[in-house]
């Protein structure tokens, strides 16, 4: 009892299929298996009737064909019944007197011992019933007035053996329990439609849940039966709630960048202008804590709009503009390859191009060239200057987490650490390569 | 020369003031885009330095009005955010360089030499006319390698001759290019200048680097290179 408390205890956590189904399948068979017990008894309690009565009826046809007169009993040598003519028929019919002589025994009965049967009394001059043996019997003693005024008792009895009763018991049982059997199987996948049916507002629910965390939307919509409603309806205050909030945040921060940096841009220089080394290394670690931690902070982080941004078309925006910028060194800029579209928010991508690219102008020699190559898994993007490329251990220092700006060229490492927390969050990779003109090659990698 | 500054943040306002002033700047500050737009429209400038995030009127719109309004010089952008997609914008919406805040002073006057530079065609920090070399790095002038002394004024106006080389300047313009916007003018002093610098830069006669056109102004007649 413990052991079973036990599991249910443990079914019912997992899952509401699982409880339902647990019920159904404990209660489906007990209920069926009642039923066909029931059902079994009542027909083998009528069928038993009915063969009671047909013994009647039996015994009744031997009275009829018997004759009586002069202290004798005569019967005919064939009964219109032809199973108390044939041996072994099953049916077998005894006359005798209330002392227990036999009289006349029919000829189904030759060489069979017929058991003897309770005696009747004056109360209960019939009787039914089975015998120890199983056979049916029907005892009846009359008592008949002959021609010349005697009155002589015979005892009539008829028996049956069980085999047909049997047959018929083993027929009924086997179409009842096959027929319940099909019944429990029907009702069983029934009931497991019924239950998919029911529990579908619980999946769609969940597969709303998936369409907002992927952004698709941004409240639970859908017509939900009452008992869930209650719950979409607080789900979706909690979900506005908390957007609203992350939009105060993302607000606030971005205020406080803004309002940070341009009195941090006097307090620069002032330093600058007092030579003072002392200030100067906190007040660039202020700047670098700003530009780098708020510049994260202030990232999107659900990406909302996932409309798909040409690759192509940021990159010549963002060349154009350099173009411009570094228009003194005369560069010369240009893009190859597959365009792509790249599935998230298009200041990130701004923000990784524009800094890579700034890179590239800024210490290329007047080329840089943009690759792109695109495929089933993966984006490749490679920016190529011919400027004097970057050691191996400046390689590993860019690309190893937290190098500290100063160690890098000034402006490089506070651009390269927000490409790379971009890129991560993309679950993309930074590498660096040298290319054909032993210059620096920047390879972004971002998965599909 | 004569830059508008369009900056909110009055400290770095003032700063950006001093410093430029310092350089030879004429400056004309604007605390927002509204009055920067009025003074764009009013004066005639060589450089603009708008910060992007500027309340009411963004720099973004101070901008393509400027462009709109067919003024067509060198625009410096100072952004607080580090935003490329801001900096695009900025870029594509007509402004020439750009800058991050917090820089340091020696960048931006690197930046503004070099966009006035090549405004007005040349490429490297030293400007040569033959002779006559403009370094605007040390705002020096050397005269076949000599380095000439020259007043502020002087210089500011030599300065904005050689970034318009071969176009005859009035004496209006050069006034509006050197001086402060309420200072009191007396065109013969710009007279006084062209006849100093021809003295200064030219002793022997020889040279003849700036010459008069009547009743219009100067020009110089060297040929850059």
């Amino acid at each position: 009892m413990l052991l079973l408390t036990k599991t249910l205890q443990r079914l019912d956590s997992h899952s509401l299929s699982g409880r339902l189904t647990l019920a159904s399948v404990i209660l489906l068979p007990t209920i069926l298996g009642l039923t066909a017990i029931i059902l079994e008894r009542s027909f083998n309690q009528s069928l038993q009737t009915s063969y009671r009565d047909q013994l009647e009826l039996q015994t009744y046809v031997l009275m009829g064909a018997a004759e009586a007169g002069g202290g004798e009993l005569w019967m005919p040598s064939i009964l219109q019944e032809p199973r108390f003519t044939h041996p072994s028929s099953g049916l077998f019919g005894v006359i005798s007197n209330p002392e227990g002589e036999t009289l006349w025994q029919s000829p189904s009965s030759v060489g069979i011992k017929l058991p003897d049967t309770p005696k009747v009394t004056l109360d209960a001059p019939k009787l039914h019933g089975q015998l120890s043996n199983d056979w049916f019997y029907f005892t009846y003693e009359v008592i008949w007035q002959t021609e010349d005024g005697r009155e002589t008792p015979f005892v009539f009895t008829t028996y049956e053996t069980p085999e047909l009763y049997q047959e018929e018991v083993s027929s009924f049982r086997w179409h009842l329990w096959s027929g319940l059997a099909v019944l429990a199987l029907f009702l069983l996948s029934a009931q497991a439609l019924i239950l998919r049916w029911s529990l579908f507002p619980l999946r769609k629910i969940a597969e709303d849940l998936g369409s907002i965390e992927q952004g698709k939307a941004d409240k639970l919509t859908g017509d939900y039966p009452l008992e869930i409603r209650r719950v979409t309806d607080n789900l979706n205050l909690l979900l506005e709630n908390e957007r609203r909030q992350r939009q105060r945040y993302h607000d606030t921060l971005a205020d406080l960048a803004h309002s940070l940096k341009t009195p941090l841009a006097v307090l620069r220089n002032q330093v600058d202008e007092r030579q003072d080394r002392e200030l100067n290394e906190p007040v660039e670690r202020m700047d670098q804590i700003i530009s780098h931690q708020l510049n994260r902070a202030t990232q999107q982080s659900a990406h909302q709009l996932l409309k798909p941004v040409s690759v192509k078309h940021c990159l010549e925006r963002i060349g154009k503009a350099l173009c411009k910028v570094y228009q003194d060194t005369d560069p010369v800029f240009h893009i190859s390859g597959d365009n792509a579209q790249f599935k998230g928010d298009e200041r990130d991508l701004m923000e990784v191009l524009g800094n890579l690219l700034d890179n590239a102008f800024k210490y290329g020699n007047g080329q840089v060239e943009v690759s792109l190559e695109d495929s089933a898994s993966q984006l490749v993007i490679n920016i190529d200057d011919n400027g004097p490329g970057i050691s191996s251990n400046l390689s590993d220092a860019i690309l190893s987490r937290g190098t500290r700006a100063d160690s890098l060229q000034p402006g490089q490492g506070i651009g390269l650490s927000v490409v790379k927390d971009i890129l991560g969050a993309y679950k993309g990779q930074l590498s660096i390569h040298s290319n054909r003109w032993n210059g620096a090659r920047f390879q972004i990698t971002l998965p599909h | 020369m004569r830059v508008l500054l369009v900056e909110d943040e009055q400290h770095l306002q003032q700063q950006l003031n001093e410093q430029l002033k310092k350089q030879g700047f004429v400056i004309d500050c604007a605390s927002d885009g509204e009055e920067g737009q009025y003074f764009a429209d009013s004066w005639p400038y060589d450089l603009g330095i708008i910060d992007l995030g500027l309340p009411g009127m963004s720099g973004l719109e101070l901008i393509t009005h400027i462009r709109e309004a067919k003024q067509e010089f060198p625009i410096l952008i100072l952004t607080a955010r580090s935003n490329w997609q801001d900096k695009v914008e900025g870029l594509e919406a007509g402004a020439d360089d750009y800058l991050t805040k917090p820089f340091h002073m020696e960048e931006l006057l690197a930046r503004v030499n070099a966009l006035l530079r090549r405004a007005a065609g040349h490429a490297s920090t030293l400007m040569k006319f033959g002779p006559i070399s403009l370094d605007t790095r040390s705002q020096q002038v050397l005269r076949d390698g000599t380095p000439v002394e020259l007043t502020a004024y002087e210089y500011a106006t030599l300065e904005y001759l050689l970034h318009h080389c071969g176009k005859v300047i009035s004496k209006t313009e050069l006034t509006e290019h050197i001086y402060e916007q309420d200072y009191d003018r007396d065109s013969n002093v710009i007279e006084v200048f062209i006849t100093r610098l021809r003295k200064k830069l030219d002793p022997d006669g020889t040279l003849q680097p700036i010459s008069t056109v009547r009743g219009r102004g100067y020009r110089i007649t060297l040929e850059p290179g």
